[in-house]
């Protein structure tokens, strides 16, 4: 007796084969996944100060227009499984190439979604903790600054590390004997040592982060907080200041980098033009700034949760696309879909239940984009 | 076709041929090596967890000395900050309290009595040739055993393992092991999220398994109430498992993007670190981690006690030879329990000021989750009365577990209202408490079930005597550890105190002990050489279980296939079973206890007929 039972056929009293049991056990697991980071959402908003909760960040259009991806694939995974059961070849490597594909388009819609999320910058200032989105101009600059930074700060990690190493060794060897020639010849080392850490602490303090040049958004916050009645100052050349402390407004006219998708696409169709809300650009001075970030998730708890919710989900969506890749394959030895001629009943069953899994990766997505996106 | 292999790896012939060695015992899809193969991990943790444990004590009673025999090793391995001349620092301390509880609970028990007994013993027992999904099954092992070794070899990464206690509260532990003298990705605390992002994953694995073999891969005529309690048991674990994990997996995740990425998601805004206010967006909350992680870890704590009580059932009714009392309602409390367990987790919260109506509300549902588990130890009680029984090392442990299970479960009950655990939270009342369900509760009867079953497994016994020899030791020295605490605790000592309090030597009232039995001059502090000596002698005690149990592979007394005269249907195969378990397909025609039956031939019926 050497035979797992049910792998194929289903079990009467349950009236299901092993592995849609096993898949709708993993799913109720996978909710539970979910359903723990759906509660830190709600966690973090509910327990986030009235209005400070950010709206708008995200464009409505690619997200809904991947919803409308999804549940199309979700549809053809359906008419791949129905083809097999009919013993229709083709027609199921077409549906299940077109799943396959939504899933492509999908995973690139959510890249250029990132991608112009992290080329988006904010800064908030010390008064009043103000936030000033937009486009850097000066971004070679400030990248330049950043790299710099991170550097040193690795170094002196590194250096620390090798100076505590040492002084370990030399307190044991002088623990053996006072004198002893090697501990001088570890003090030699932590002394070269000490220099070089010196000299990069120097540089650190000496490193000063760059004015920021933004191009703000549209109907950005910080119009509110500008008194009207200040005086403009000259400053540098020609621009304008505003009562706001250590921001001052520029009239001259900037590029912004593209973002919107729409642009991104008109961008690399060569018909990009700069639009409207560019007209001017503000200089923040960096004794202003309390934290500056591109829209990372670490900028702040929506895109924290946002980042990390949606990451999970792809991850689902590209590893279900792999899944399906394996069964749309034909491989040797009843791998891939050459199960579909070696025994039909069985390559339907993985079919149906790699579509179990894609449901639910398109079900935890229609739960994100709400709540994401418009809400 | 329709059928696949037990192995799963020839679809075509139907007569399996000698697989190569890495196939057969290292990356095996058979349940009974991959069992093994917990078992052994699992028990290595086991002693690695003790180890840990045991240099702690040395540290309580003698804070300040150099360990013995082992001190200059920790020194030349773990680096001067953790073991200055073999001393331990309070770094090593919270290093290896940390580490204590994660290799004890995520690598030593869970393994041990789910993966390793509840992959030997639940398809035996339910008639079925293999797990439901054997490369699943190995998949799971593989991806704990990269978890464990991730845990360990973070002990050796600059600045050692991680510090935050087991249960990793934020926003400690989110700002733990960062700065210049850790590195960024293999520092303490990085490396046990990862490490436990891999465990949640194997258990995950293992549990969908369990529930999908125990549904679908029932003999014919073993419905559901002629289970073994033992594969109910582990049946309603695998639910637990299932369900109370992937929260932790989401909290890990969310700690590892705070980590790695800078985000929030467990630090409130305006929180100073060394004198200055953090750089970071702000905004999340500690509060959030707790109630994630103990949305795991109360369940977790019914993962632990769950096998064990199927694994006393097993050992209790075999060596009574009557049926389980209360087999019934014994099922439906498991039910019960593995309901409430869900609904239980902030009772470990009451000091964080949640508010006094979810304070009562979790009161009310602790307390109630007392019945079932009092119905439990009742039934295995009463299980006893009027029987012969006889007294293997596995029944010692089986019935020493009861009162031991007993006690810890009784200590509980004041912790459950929160007016008491204002006062005893974080004291070594706490830790007693539930090291009496886990040590001499759990560990006893996973140690009973190895002398149990260790006959079917190897062929061979275990030594009687060396198994006494291992037994009555281990019941008074883990008696020695776990009572003092109690008297301790209630006097006030805090769990986390690197010196067992030898700091508060001065503030005589705390610690003097004089009033209770009226010897003079004898204080609190002085438990602490009571237990740590207790320590070292139950260690002592493991040494003759090691040797039998390694020796007995080769000089164990030869077993028979039923050396028990059990019902169930694990000892109505070959020993030891082999490939696809039973020689013909089992048949099951009685309930699973059928001991003494009146009039029967023999004082028990095999549940199951195997031509």
């Amino acid at each position: 007796m050497d035979v797992i039972p049910y792998t194929v056929k289903p079990r009467p009293e349950t009236g299901l084969y092993n592995a849609k049991l096993g898949i709708w056990l993993f799913l109720a697991s996978e909710v539970m996944l979910f359903g723990g980071l759906f509660s830190a959402y709600l966690f973090l908003r509910l327990g986030a100060p009235e209005g400070t909760w950010p709206h708008g960040h995200l464009e409505v259009l690619p997200g809904l227009f991947n919803t409308a991806i999804l549940i199309l694939s979700s549809v053809t995974v359906v008419m791949a499984w129905l083809s097999v059961r009919l013993n229709e070849f083709t027609k199921f490597r077409i549906f299940l190439g077109i799943t396959i594909f939504c899933s492509l388009i999908f995973v690139c819609v959510k890249s250029y979604e990132y991608y112009g999320k992290f080329h988006h910058f904010g800064v908030f200032l010390k008064q009043d903790n103000i936030e000033i989105t937009g486009h850097l101009k000066n971004y070679d600059e400030y990248h330049h600054y950043i790299d710099e930074k991170s550097q040193l700060e690795a170094k002196r990690g590194t250096l620390s590390r090798q100076i505590a190493k040492l002084s370990n060794k030399i307190h044991i060897a002088k623990r053996k004997d006072e004198n002893s020639t090697k501990a001088s010849e570890f003090q030699k080392e932590v002394d070269a040592k000490s220099e070089e850490l010196k000299k990069v602490n120097e540089g650190l303090s000496k490193l000063k982060m760059p004015a920021l040049y933004l191009a703000p958004d549209h109907k950005q916050p910080w119009h509110k907080y500008i008194n009207a009645d200040a005086k403009y100052e000259k400053y540098g050349d020609a621009l304008l200041t505003y009562d706001f402390e250590g921001v001052k407004v520029t009239d001259k006219k900037v590029k912004p980098h593209p973002t919107k998708i729409t642009d991104m696409i008109k961008k690399a169709m060569g018909q990009y033009k700069t639009p409207e809300h560019a007209s001017h650009y503000l200089k923040i001075e960096p004794d202003a700034i309390k934290r500056h970030s591109y829209f990372y998730p670490k900028y702040n708890g929506y895109f924290a949760i946002y980042f990390t919710m949606t990451g999970l989900h792809a991850v689902h969506v590209i590893g279900g696309a792999l899944a399906m890749c394996y069964f749309w394959l034909p491989m040797p030895g009843g791998r891939g879909s050459t199960l579909f001629k070696k025994d039909r009943q069985h390559f339907a069953n993985r079919i149906e239940v790699a579509g179990l899994f894609w449901h639910f990766v398109d079900l935890v997505w229609i739960f994100l984009f709400p709540i994401m996106y418009l809400f | 076709m329709g059928v696949v292999k037990a192995d799963d790896s020839h679809h075509d012939d139907s007569h399996h041929h000698e697989l190569p060695f890495w196939r057969k015992y290292i990356f095996s899809t058979d349940h009974k090596i991959i069992g093994v193969q917990y078992a052994l991990a699992s028990l290595f943790f086991l002693l690695l967890g003790f180890i840990l444990i045991g240099l702690m004590r040395w540290q309580l009673a003698y804070p300040g000395d150099p360990i013995p025999f082992v001190g200059g090793l920790l020194e030349a391995f773990l680096g001067r900050e953790m073991a200055d001349g073999g001393v331990m620092t309070a770094q090593l301390y919270n290093s290896f309290g940390a580490m204590h509880g994660t290799i004890m609970v995520f690598l030593a028990i869970v393994p041990l009595a789910f993966g390793a007994f509840g992959n030997y013993v639940v398809p035996l027992q339910i008639g079925a040739p293999d797990m439901c999904f054997p490369r699943i099954n190995m998949a799971s092992f593989w991806v704990q055993f990269v978890g464990g070794f991730i845990m360990v070899a973070s002990f050796f990464v600059p600045g050692g393992a991680a510090k935050s206690g087991w249960t990793s509260y934020s926003p400690l532990a989110n700002i733990a092991d960062s700065g210049d003298s850790y590195m960024f990705l293999w520092n303490g605390q990085t490396m046990w999220l990862l490490g436990m992002v891999f465990l949640i994953t194997a258990s995950l694995l293992g549990s969908v398994n369990f529930i999908a073999t125990i549904i679908q891969l029932r003999c014919k005529g073993m419905t559901w109430m002629r289970l073994p309690f033992f594969c109910w048991a582990q049946f309603i674990t695998a639910f637990l498992l299932l369900l109370a994990f992937p929260p932790l997996e989401a909290a890990g995740i969310m700690q590892l993007v705070d980590r790695m990425l800078g985000t929030s998601f467990f630090l409130p805004s305006g929180l100073y670190v060394g004198g200055e206010v953090m750089d970071i967006s702000g905004g999340g909350s500690p509060l959030l981690w707790q109630h994630l992680f103990w949305f795991l870890a109360h369940p977790e704590v019914y993962v632990l006690i769950l096998p064990a009580i199927g694994i006393i059932a097993e050992v209790l009714t075999t060596n009574t030879r009557k049926p389980l009392w209360g087999y019934r309602l014994m099922v439906g409390s498991i039910f019960v329990l593995g309901f409430l367990s869900f609904i239980v987790w902030a009772h470990h919260m009451y000091l964080t000021n949640m508010g006094a109506w979810i304070s009562a509300w979790f009161q009310t549902t602790t307390i109630i989750i007392s019945i079932p588990s009092v119905i439990l130890i009742s039934c295995l009680l009463i299980s006893l009365w009027g029987a012969s029984m006889r007294f293997p090392t596995s029944m010692c442990f089986a019935t020493a577990f009861l009162p031991m299970f007993g006690i810890g479960g009784l200590t509980g009950i004041p912790l459950a209202f929160s007016a008491l655990d204002l006062y005893l939270h974080d004291t070594y009342y706490v830790i007693g408490h539930f090291h009496y369900i886990v040590a001499p509760g759990t560990i006893f009867a996973l140690i009973a079930g190895i002398y149990h079953w260790y006959p079917k497994v190897t062929g061979r016994h275990m030594s009687e005597f060396w198994g006494k020899v291992h037994f009555w030791p281990s019941l008074i020295f883990m008696n020695g550890i776990f009572m003092p605490m109690f008297l301790q605790g209630m006097a006030g000592f805090h769990r986390r105190w690197y010196d067992g309090g030898a700091s508060y030597e001065l503030t005589d009232r705390v610690i003097e002990w004089t009033q209770i039995f009226g010897f003079e001059g004898i204080t609190y502090l002085d438990l602490n050489i009571v237990m740590t000596w207790s320590a070292g002698f139950l260690f002592v005690a493991q040494i003759p279980f090691i040797i039998n149990f390694f020796a007995s592979i080769w000089t164990g007394k030869k077993a028979k296939d039923n050396p028990w005269n059990s019902t169930t249907l694990e000892w109505q195969t070959p020993t030891p079973p082999g490939h696809g378990n039973f020689t013909s397909e089992p048949v099951v025609d009685r309930g699973p206890y059928e001991y003494s039956v009146p009039d029967a031939d023999e004082d028990f019926l095999p549940q199951g007929k195997v031509s």
